[in-house]
């Protein structure tokens, strides 16, 4: 079982992604007197990276920005695995279960899950207004992540590229987007294939904490890939 | 529930360059030869029309082909490319690759990427290897399509004098890679703690080119192969307990950045914990990012020194800095492939 203890989030506005999400972890860690050598694990999810960056993980910078284990390695020294997990608005519900399956086998207290977007450069067209968003996970936080499943059968011709354009990169599509609207029918939370991933876990979970029992997170972003994450909201 | 690599495979385009042709004696400064710093003979570059996708998929059909499990049978996949590129140089941003490769493959699974620079297979192995160890899947592929070499060119249009960060992308080349990793009666593979350090994330950057299609790596190569070395030893005695049990390894395989830096870790790995000549490199494929440690098998099984059983050792460097250690014994009937 593996859950989220505490979570924050705020909009970017004209603060680099990284700069926000260290500080939002540094204020949610000091809230809730959580010491950040214990996170072992960091797992950071976006569609957009500055300069449509490749390598190395944006959770790697992220890492090195809250300065928690970069030391070289002895026989008794402190680490963190840092990686990302992407596949557009669907990409938090992957990278929120694949920390389910890597924290209960790895020999630390926590993981960071974090989500958001930088706009890449001034080329590319910007309609988003990012969020950024940090989760502490734990072994038995209160909002307990149970399945995730997927449904790929709606997906459409929509797609996305990085093509070169006067000096810089910027996205190109080959069709308009689908558009799903937010709405709430009983326990799902059908969110909007506008949000991108800060915006998916940010107003999910803000809806979330008023819960209890089994509730569900279901994401169709803008080329028809569906998913859904059950969770247990156990919060007293 | 445990688990086991059941089939593998590389994917080299048959549009293969030398060394000479491509980075001529000159092309360096200060009179450097290229091969002669380096030990790379040659490197493959994709064919008209191919991409990361294209590299990917002809991988995964070999892989999936040997491993005997069907496309039906396989619930996830996860491309680990570091490159997301099409044949016009173009980065794909949504769907994601691995949405892409299922598409091109006939299957209906879970799928999605991960980025881990040159440590993103070994990544998605352990993601798949912890899925099936909780019962959630059955089988897994882990791909990659590595469409590198625009950066390469990219590189070869700077005054590498004044550019001294893009030499690292002239040792690149173009490969697929693939494993599928399933369920087993018996644990075949270990994984060894998995370590980002990220006081070297700085060190090398691979970004959209500017100015130009494609992409463009800008890397501190001294400071990065210093910092991957001075960690290396310490990294393989933290869960390695004996020199015996490392030199039940037939073959260790690093990441292979060039057959010159290979030498290097074999070095150190032999004083730190002996066995250094099981250390394998290759010199006719240059850095093929996340899929060199299946582009070195697939060259060991070309040449016939691949045998069930045989326990391999896997050391992925890649920028971040991670590293990942994980071992695994071949499949059996490998030799038959």
């Amino acid at each position: 079982m593996v859950g989220i203890l505490a979570f924050r989030f705020e909009p970017i506005n004209k603060k680099s992604l990284l700069k926000s999400l260290k500080g939002i972890t540094h204020k949610l860690c000091k809230q809730h007197q959580i010491d950040l050598q214990d996170i072992g694990l960091i797992v950071h999810t976006g569609t957009y990276r500055q300069n449509f960056r490749q390598e190395p993980a944006f959770a790697a910078h992220l890492q090195q920005a809250l300065k928690i284990g970069c030391e070289d390695i002895s026989s008794s020294s402190k680490h963190v695995f840092s990686f990302d997990v992407l596949d557009g608005s669907c990409g938090p519900h992957h990278a929120l279960e694949t920390i389910a399956d890597l924290l209960p086998t790895m020999d630390c207290k926590y993981a960071l899950f974090t989500a958001g977007d930088y706009r890449p450069n001034k080329e590319t067209e910007w309609n988003h207004n990012p969020i950024s968003f940090v989760a502490i996970i734990s072994k038995d936080g209160p909002l307990e992540i149970l399945d995730c499943s997927f449904d790929y059968k709606q997906q459409n011709g929509f797609t996305s590229t990085a093509i070169m354009n006067k000096k810089y990169h910027s996205e190109a599509f080959t069709s308009d987007p689908e558009i799903t609207n937010h709405r709430i029918e009983d326990d799902i939370f059908i969110a909007s294939s506008e949000w991108l991933s800060g915006e998916q876990v940010s107003r999910f979970f803000e809806w979330a904490k008023s819960k209890n029992g089994i509730i569900t997170h279901r994401i169709k972003n803008r080329n028809g890939r569906v998913s859904n994450l059950r969770w247990r909201v156990n919060i007293e | 529930m445990n688990t086991q690599i059941s089939g593998f495979a590389c994917y080299l385009p048959p549009n293969l360059k030398t060394s000479e042709d491509t980075i001529p004696f000159g092309t360096l400064p200060r009179g450097i030869d290229f091969k002669r710093l380096t030990k790379i003979e040659s490197h493959h570059e994709v064919l008209e029309g191919q991409g990361s996708l294209e590299l990917a998929v002809e991988a995964a059909n070999k892989a999936i082909e040997r491993s005997g499990v069907s496309k039906e049978e396989i619930d996830l996949v996860i491309s680990c490319s570091v490159t997301k590129l099409n044949s016009k140089l173009q980065n794909l941003i949504e769907p994601c690759l691995a949405s892409n490769i299922s598409t091109a493959l006939g299957i209906n699974a879970q799928n999605f990427d991960v980025a881990n620079a040159c440590s993103g297979m070994v990544t998605g192995l352990l993601i798949a290897d912890r899925k099936i160890k909780a019962g959630k899947i059955r089988n897994a592929l882990v791909v990659s399509g590595e469409y590198l070499t625009g950066a390469l060119y990219e590189a070869l249009g700077k005054n590498l004098l004044l550019n001294p960060k893009a030499l690292a992308s002239l040792t690149i080349g173009d490969a697929g890679g693939a494993y599928v990793i399933s369920r087993s009666e018996e644990d075949r593979i270990r994984f060894f703690e998995p370590i980002t350090l990220a006081q070297y994330s700085q060190l090398c950057i691979g970004d959209a080119a500017i100015g130009r299609p494609g992409p463009a790596m800008r890397t501190e190569s001294r400071k990065l192969q210093n910092a991957a070395l001075s960690n290396l030893g310490e990294y393989l005695k933290r869960d390695i307990k004996s020199p015996e049990e490392w030199s039940s390894h037939q073959h260790v395989i690093s990441h292979q950045t060039t057959p010159r830096a290979v030498e290097k870790g074999a070095l150190v790995i032999g004083k730190a914990l002996g066995h250094s000549e099981a250390v394998r490199s290759i010199n006719d494929t240059g850095n093929t990012a996340s899929t060199s440690h299946v582009t070195v098998l697939e060259k060991l099984l070309e040449d016939g020194k691949l045998e069930s059983n045989q326990k391999i050792y896997f050391i992925a460097f890649g920028s971040g800095l991670s590293l990942i250690g994980m071992n695994f014994y071949l499949p059996l009937g490998v030799e038959k492939w």
